[in-house]
């Protein structure tokens, strides 16, 4: 196989070679099949033409999907693993070592990410609950450093991958939470190896008024170290606990999973973030629907009969997870570490979200509505989500499940729903959309739309508050790392505009040769070398250019920096 | 009056603390060798705006109430740029100019939180920092900063 075919079928970014991943590959292959057995033939058609789609669906029948996870609980009464319990941590080593062993488990038990939920504000109280000392500066930066080694170097997970890990930080109440959340990132923004962003762990920075989003709160100067830290290496990214959906929820619950998942929702209607779960996705093609019927009358009927099946598909999951008793995930199990903790496998998974996500709301608007502005075709988009978000409820409701909507990314799907839309007939009068060769994310202005980074937040922060089951908007910026209050202004404008949460996108371009940044992607400006190491975010997370998916390889190639966009004003 | 704008970003974050919006105004007889943007040196080669027109648009997307004039040599349009420098009251204006502090008018000074000042020459271009070239000097006014 040549090397560039092997690019071709690259579905994964964070995937690498290895014994391993060829019986992984093929093991993906083999299970992908097993979602059929348990559909009627009109679902299965609906998976196979590309109108549905469910993320990881090697795992169905196996296991849960993303979990949201409290240190707390993981050491309480002593991790247990491999049906052996251990004895509670009484230093700080024994602390990490626990901690790697948790996550090793744990990753090849679930797909999709793993949250540690207040990862500084509950590490600093394990360590006085268990009368351990309060270690040095020094001495906490190289344990959390080599717990990031580890994450983002060990590929531990299915030995092909690095576990896709979070950490929530930033609400913190005392010196010593405060001292973790600062260790964090100084650890973050030196880099994985020659200033090189670690790719995983993920960390979350939660902005919240009386804590540390205003230049009077106390931990204020975490907040400028977290942004000082994106300026570097475009983590952390921001959950907004003041914006609108979020400011009346504690905000040591707030979080994402994975790429941007969001596991709150309860069957009481309490909003509780620790110890989540979901019990899988499944995605809607919109642009194929907008295809196929190209009629703004007719698209909601179609969308909530997707929505249907895909609900279907997923509560089958759910019950498969409850015969099976989660027997696939046994460190997740015996430590009792989801809600609502009462080692009851039944209620743990009524609590479970079943998650519907979407992908290309842009092509979608742009098939119905070609001669509309942006502006009218997000007042339309904005429509069909508030008509997607009532239908979820709706679901929720009538079936007693807990169902949510998210905004994918869709990593593979972004590449493969156009490619196959491609071939049907409907999409003849189409292929101007679909040269390009890849669906935009979720409810996203494309990458290659002139608009400016303010109000790009201002019309896709009107979508989030429909999507209870997480979503995320970036700004693509250029930018000077001196400038900290520019990145302060664009939370405050996010924030304002409804968005829950935001990323900063930039490009990063590192000399192999000398280890500095360059300002150039083909010729060092310090050294002349021309190795350089492009690093990009997709799909949530980073990673170096060269190893991205097809779909989002050619979607980081049109990228248009939003502030860099000078045009004549001519309103 | 009127003012020739040859271009507007909104939400830079290369032109001065913050997120900004940066006005270029059109014009420039200052003639730096390796200047970028010479199709802005004639003045006619930006669109003319009414300043109330302008203020309207800036205001409507500048939340963060944050601006900086640059150019061409914005003080070359020093009578309608005191205007629409008036008109945007309560903002964070910036200036990009290849004037030297002593030669701009005080009016102007005093609405600034700071100026950019001296040309771009070109072999002393620097990377990562507000400005183009090491000879050009960041002044903070007003206890900004």
């Amino acid at each position: 196989m040549t090397n560039c075919k092997i690019e071709e079928q690259k579905e994964n970014t964070n995937n690498y070679n290895s014994s391993a991943n060829i019986i992984y590959e093929d093991g993906v292959k083999l299970h992908k099949q097993d979602i059929y057995k348990h559909l009627t033939q009109d679902e299965k058609n609906l998976f196979e033409n590309n109108q549905l789609y469910m993320h990881d669906s090697e795992y169905f029948e196996i296991t849960l999907n993303c979990v949201a996870i409290s240190l707390e609980h993981i050491f309480k009464s002593g991790l247990v693993v491999n049906n052996i319990r251990l004895e509670k941590p009484t230093n700080i080593f024994e602390i990490f070592t626990q901690l790697n062993i948790f996550i090793i488990n744990l990753e090849n038990e679930i797909s999709g990410g793993l949250t540690f939920v207040n990862f500084d504000h509950e590490l600093a109280k394990l360590l006085k609950e268990s009368n351990i000392p309060f270690p040095s500066t020094d001495e906490l930066f190289l344990h959390i450093q080599s717990l990031f080694q580890v994450i983002n170097f060990a590929n531990s997970r299915f030995g092909n991958q690095s576990p896709y890990v979070s950490f929530t930080i930033g609400i913190v109440n005392n010196k010593e939470s405060g001292l973790i959340t600062q260790t964090v990132l100084n650890v973050l923004k030196q880099g994985a190896s020659k200033g090189k962003p670690y790719i995983f762990p993920n960390i979350h920075f939660r902005v919240k008024s009386g804590i540390n989003k205003e230049k009077t709160d106390p931990y204020y100067d975490l907040y400028k170290l977290s942004l000082k830290t994106t300026s570097y290496q475009m983590n952390p990214t921001y959950i907004l606990a003041d914006s609108e959906v979020n400011k009346n929820i504690d905000p040591l619950h707030l979080h994402t999973v994975g790429c941007r998942s969001r596991l709150l929702e309860t069957t009481t209607g309490e909003k509780y973030g620790i110890g989540r779960t979901n019990i899988g996705a499944i995605s809607i093609n919109l642009p194929n629907i907008a295809m196929r019927l190209n009629d703004k009358s007719l698209v909601f009927e179609e969308i909530k009969d997707l929505m249907q099946v895909a609900l279907n598909v997923l509560i089958k999951n759910q019950t498969i997870l409850k015969n099976i008793k989660l027997k696939n995930a046994p460190t997740l199990v015996s430590n009792n570490l989801l809600y609502p903790f009462n080692n009851d496998i039944d209620s743990i998974l009524d609590e479970a979200s079943l998650a519907i996500g979407f992908i290309g709301f842009q092509e979608f608007s742009d098939i119905l509505m070609p001669y509309n502005s942006i502006k009218e075709k997000h007042i339309f988009i904005d429509e069909t989500l508030d008509f997607m978000a009532n239908t979820c409820k709706r679901f929720s409701k009538e079936f007693n499940k807990i169902v949510t909507l998210i905004g994918v990314s869709g990593e593979g799907i972004s590449y493969h729903f156009p490619k196959n839309d491609k071939t049907k007939a409907y999409s003849n009068d189409y292929q101007d959309i679909l040269k390009k060769g890849f669906y935009t994310n979720s409810f996203h202005i494309p990458v290659y739309e002139l608009v400016n980074p303010i109000e790009k937040i201002s019309i896709e922060g009107s979508h989030h508050k429909y999507c209870n089951g997480g979503c995320i908007s970036y700004i693509e910026i250029s930018h000077v790392k001196e400038n900290i209050e520019g990145f302060e202004d664009f939370i405050k404008i996010a924030e304002n505009s409804n968005v829950h949460y935001l990323g900063f996108n930039f490009e990063k371009d590192i000399c192999n040769s000398c280890g500095l940044e360059t300002d150039s992607n083909k010729i060092c400006q310090h050294c002349g070398s021309s190795d350089i190491t492009e690093i990009r975010r997709v799909s949530g997370y980073l990673g170096y250019l060269n190893s991205f998916s097809s779909g989002k390889k050619l979607e980081e190639n049109m990228r248009i920096r939003h502030t860099n966009i000078i045009k004549a004003d001519d309103e | 009056m009127k003012l020739y704008i040859s271009g507007i970003i909104y939400g830079s974050m290369v032109d001065g603390d913050g997120l900004r919006t940066v006005i270029f105004l059109s014009g420039c007889s200052v003639g730096c060798k390796e200047c970028q943007n010479k199709k802005h040196w004639n003045i006619k080669s930006g669109k003319s705006f009414s300043i109330d027109e302008l203020v309207k648009n800036i205001k409507e997307k500048t939340p963060q109430k944050k601006v900086t004039i640059s150019g061409g040599e914005p003080l070359e349009q020093k009578e309608p740029l005191k205007i629409l420098m008036d008109k945007l009251d309560g903002f964070d204006i910036g200036l990009y100019t290849s004037y030297e502090l002593e030669s701009i008018d005080k009016e102007i000074i005093d609405s600034l939180s700071f100026v950019k000042t001296g040309k771009f020459e070109h072999n002393k271009k620097v990377y990562g920092k507000y400005f183009g070239s090491s000879n050009q000097k960041m002044i903070y006014l007003k206890g900004n900063n």
